[in-house]
């Protein structure tokens, strides 16, 4: 076949035409550095002072490092603390280069987003520094990084000791303690086939430490749908229901009261229902994960927090 | 109705240039939409030095250009393959490429260690190996089971693209339902059509390389003039049929295919335009190629300008706004053409 | 002075998979009209496509305006032999004048922009059919006669020296059909073409054709006009009894 060749050839040629990339890097010696989660070398002449945080955990990471004065856009999920929702906000998804240039930061920092969108910030001239941690000790390095990029590595050293501390005493409390099976309702908008939080997630490693175990562990992704008879067959011992309760709507375990079938259940029955807990304080990949991992503890063994 | 060709083009081409000066001209700063006539003046003294002329350099203007070289092979590809198929519903698409290139995209989107920043490239090359390898698939299957004189072989490669492109779709629903939300939303903003970054370097060997495809076209135009006789009736007239209509095929693809490197699966423009062009100066290719391709990047360069100004700073998606454009126009130009007809005969 | 050879036909065998029809031997001039004949699915239309070169020949050669028609590219063949099928899936929003223009394509140079040369060839078709006035009217505006007259007025604008029909004037009315016959005649006098016609009415083939071609089951043969066996042979042909073939004039 004659013709195809002149598909392949642009093919190749589009392939080596995009391969060869390097961003400019920022003029001037750099005072601060960093490495990103994806392995990309940020560098900033002097620490950050004026910073566009699009994503939620940095933004709280932020504000806790006492650099929250800063900040001078925000993604629009970005609510915590309450005084982050004055900034003026942007879609962290289809970030337009246009109006993150325009409030002239010298930091970009996300989690997730367009990959060209991104690298159109980069080709700005813009310093850009990813933050996507999965565990909590990459929480801790992204704390640090920050902090070193705000020229705050003092205060990012003294809080991650305070939440290592805290998750210590969490630890501490629970050890030797009979671990009950949980089964974590990330989403229950289909009753049918919840949504639930697999092996490797935020839920799932904060139940390992505050003295549970996450029924679906085995399952690889983060989030991931089973069938309700599933759960039902593996009669855990407590149910968590996560998901931002509306205002005056049914609380978390009449919601499970109402599905049939699901009385059945040994935890719907006696109450051992967990649905106090917001959602963000178990996912958020910020320092209120330890806020969450302590208020798991407690409902998880509320003796040993007496 | 040459004359009529030409005063058409030529509007539209500076329409063209005037929408895309004013695209330039228009940002958003701090949330508010401004006006800055003097952007020329920005870009000649700033060069690349301040924030605002890169912003001017490396996103706006490549956007602009950009969104221009997207419409112009859409609407060029749309045009020949309704021509060839003599299909008026035929659109760009129908060679399996949305199926292949989305599937591409899914799969690239799909790999673990690509979320975002890694590799930005790999989604522009995906897409267009996916369009290549889904038309070359499709032109396969036709020919293998096509009769020569007959119609049977452009029957044969509508249905292979239609199952080509089912095909793709469902394993690319199985894939999606799998994703998280963050890369589901990402995802789904890719494959309603959206244009994002883009380098000179890339623009230019995508334009060049559409520049060279709508040229061979236009030096086939009169043998693509015979396929209004049918297949066989072509062939009397001493059009290779067969021959003609793979490579035009594949060139449509390829154009297709860079349009989708660069903007995703935008809808709309490759079935719309062709319309209106053939609606204003008739069928005959000698007329229309230039005027699609001119039209087809005012249209796109109209919908990305609103699409990103309208709401700023938020972005609505471009193929909305090229359905909301275009629609009304064809609508127009459709009542002109059925009152017309109704009148004969 | 005697006519050039157009159509040269030796030993042709052509259908698909079998023969429908072989050993053919034919030779046609300029000038000359033959008319095929022949009951339906015996092969007619692929006599013809085979003549035109859009089929290859099973054995044999067709040799036309003294060259072989498998030797020739799409354009050369498209210069000397031209063909009507008789169905028409044109697309019918074209002009008269641009379906007509179609007929250039052959001797269009690189850009596809007409010369003065096939500008003018175009205006003496139209004029040569009559179509002068309906030029700039659509296909779809004008009656099923009007479009035949422009078909044949596309083939005319093609130059080509033989010219092949199937059934043209099938769906014509009376006064229709004569005049395309009439037309026939005329161009076949003035542009010596060369014509070769299947048609399905006898009587119509003996008048308007100077010779036809029976296609039978048991093969083909020229039955001329002064034939005594004429109306036995074309009763075995179609397989009628003889009392049923009508009166051929």
């Amino acid at each position: 076949m004659g013709p195809e060749w002149t598909t392949m050839v642009p093919l190749l040629a589009l392939v080596a035409c995009h391969c060869e990339q390097s961003s400019p890097a920022p003029p001037g010696a750099a005072a601060v550095q960093i490495t990103d989660d994806r392995g990309n070398r940020v560098a900033l002449p002097r620490p950050a002072a004026r910073i566009a945080s699009l994503s939620p955990s940095n933004t709280e990471i932020l504000f806790a490092l006492g650099c929250g004065e800063r900040v001078v856009l925000r993604d629009r999920v970005s609510s915590h603390p309450p005084r982050a929702r004055r900034l003026p906000a942007t879609n962290p998804f289809q970030v337009s280069p246009d109006h993150v240039a325009g409030f002239t930061p010298d930091l970009v920092l996300l989690s997730h987003g367009d990959a060209s969108r991104i690298e159109a910030l980069r080709r700005l001239g813009l310093a850009v520094a990813i933050f996507d941690p999965r565990t909590l000790d990459e929480v801790y390095g992204d704390i640090r990084a920050i902090g070193t990029l705000c020229g705050a590595a003092r205060q990012a050293d003294g809080l991650t000791r305070q939440l290592r501390q805290r998750v210590q005493a969490v630890v501490q409390r629970v050890r030797g303690r009979p671990r009950p099976s949980v089964f974590v309702e990330t989403d229950g908008t289909d009753p049918l086939k919840p949504w639930t939080a697999g092996g490797g997630s935020f839920v799932d490693q904060m139940l390992a430490l505050a003295g549970g175990r996450n029924v679906a562990a085995h399952l690889e992704r983060p989030f991931v749908q089973v069938n309700a008879e599933e759960i039902l067959a593996a009669r855990p011992d407590m149910i968590l229901v996560m998901g931002v309760e509306r205002q005056g709507g049914p609380r978390g375990i009449e919601r499970l009261r109402s599905r049939m079938g699901w009385s059945s259940l040994e935890a719907v029955r006696q109450g051992r229902v967990i649905d106090t807990i917001h959602a963000d304080l178990l996912s958020r990949p910020g320092p209120r994960l330890v806020d969450g991992l302590e208020a798991l503890a407690r409902a998880l063994h509320p003796e040993a927090f007496r | 109705m040459r004359r009529q060709a030409w005063i058409w083009t030529a509007g539209l081409a500076a329409l063209l240039l005037l929408s895309a000066w004013l695209s330039m001209a228009l940002g958003s700063q701090q949330g508010r939409l401004v006006l800055e006539p003097d952007w020329i003046a920005t870009v000649s003294f700033d060069g690349d030095q301040s924030l605002h002329a890169r912003v001017l350099l490396f996103w706006r203007a490549p956007r602009v250009v950009a969104s221009m070289v997207i419409g112009a092979c859409l609407a060029v590809a749309g045009l020949v393959l309704q021509g060839l198929t003599r299909n008026p519903l035929a659109d760009p698409y129908l060679l399996g490429i949305s199926g292949g290139a989305g599937l591409a995209v899914v799969l690239v989107h799909a790999l673990p260690a690509l979320v975002v920043g890694a590799g930005w490239w790999l989604v522009p090359v995906a897409a267009f190996s996916g369009a290549q390898g889904a038309a070359l698939l499709v032109l396969g299957i036709a020919r293998s089971s096509g009769v020569s004189g007959g119609r049977l072989s452009v029957l044969g490669l509508i249905l292979a693209g239609v199952v080509i492109n089912a095909f793709c779709a469902a394993v690319m629903s199985f894939l999606l339902v799998r994703f998280d939300p963050f890369r589901l939303r990402i995802t789904t903003l890719w494959l309603a059509g959206g244009i994002g970054f883009t380098r000179w370097d890339q623009l230019a060997f995508v334009t060049l390389l559409a520049l060279a495809a709508w040229l061979f076209l236009r030096l086939q135009a009169h043998r693509l003039n015979a396929f209004a006789l049918g297949t066989s009736g072509a062939s009397a007239v001493g059009v290779d049929a067969d021959r003609v209509l793979l490579r035009a095929a594949l060139v449509s693809s390829l154009l297709t295919g860079l349009g989708v490197a660069l903007g995703g699966l935008l809808g709309y423009v490759g079935l719309i335009v062709p319309h209106a062009v053939r609606g204003l100066v008739g069928s005959d290719f000698r007329r229309t190629l230039l005027l699609t391709a001119v039209a087809g990047a005012l249209l796109v360069a109209v919908a990305d300008s609103v699409a990103r100004l309208v709401l700023a700073p938020e972005e609505l998606p471009v193929g909305v706004l090229t359905a909301l454009i275009g629609c009304p126009v064809l609508l127009m130009l459709l009542r002109v053409q059925l009152r017309g007809a109704g009148r004969g005969s | 002075m005697t006519a050039a050879t157009v159509l040269e036909a030796r030993d042709l065998a052509c259908g698909y998979d079998a023969p429908l029809v072989s050993g053919l031997d034919l030779t046609l001039s300029q000038g000359q009209a033959l008319a095929v004949v022949g009951p339906n699915g015996v092969g007619k239309t692929t006599l013809l496509r085979t003549l035109a070169g859009q089929l290859p020949p099973l054995t044999g050669t067709v040799h036309v305006g003294g060259a072989d028609l498998a030797r020739q590219s799409h354009l050369q063949r498209a210069k000397r032999v031209t063909i009507l099928l008789q169905e028409d899936p044109g697309d019918h929003s074209l002009t008269v004048r641009e379906l007509v223009e179609l007929g250039r394509t052959p001797h269009l140079g690189l850009w596809g922009r007409p010369g003065p040369e096939d500008l003018q060839a175009v205006e003496q078709a139209l004029q040569a059919c009559h179509l002068e006035e309906l030029a700039h009217r659509r296909l779809d505006r004008v009656s099923g006669g009007e479009r035949q007259r422009a078909r044949i007025a596309m083939t005319l604008a093609q130059q080509t020296a033989l010219l092949l029909l199937d059934e043209p004037a099938s769906h014509l009315d009376l006064r229709r059909r004569v005049e395309l016959f009439e037309l026939l005649t005329t161009l076949r006098r003035q542009r010596h073409l060369a014509l070769v016609m299947v048609l399905h009415d006898l009587p119509e083939a003996y008048q308007e054709a100077d010779r036809v071609l029976v296609l039978g089951q048991s093969g083909a043969a020229e039955v001329p006009a002064g034939d005594p066996e004429r109306r036995g042979k074309l009763a075995r042909a179609f397989e009628v009894p003889e009392e049923r073939i009508p009166g051929l004039g």
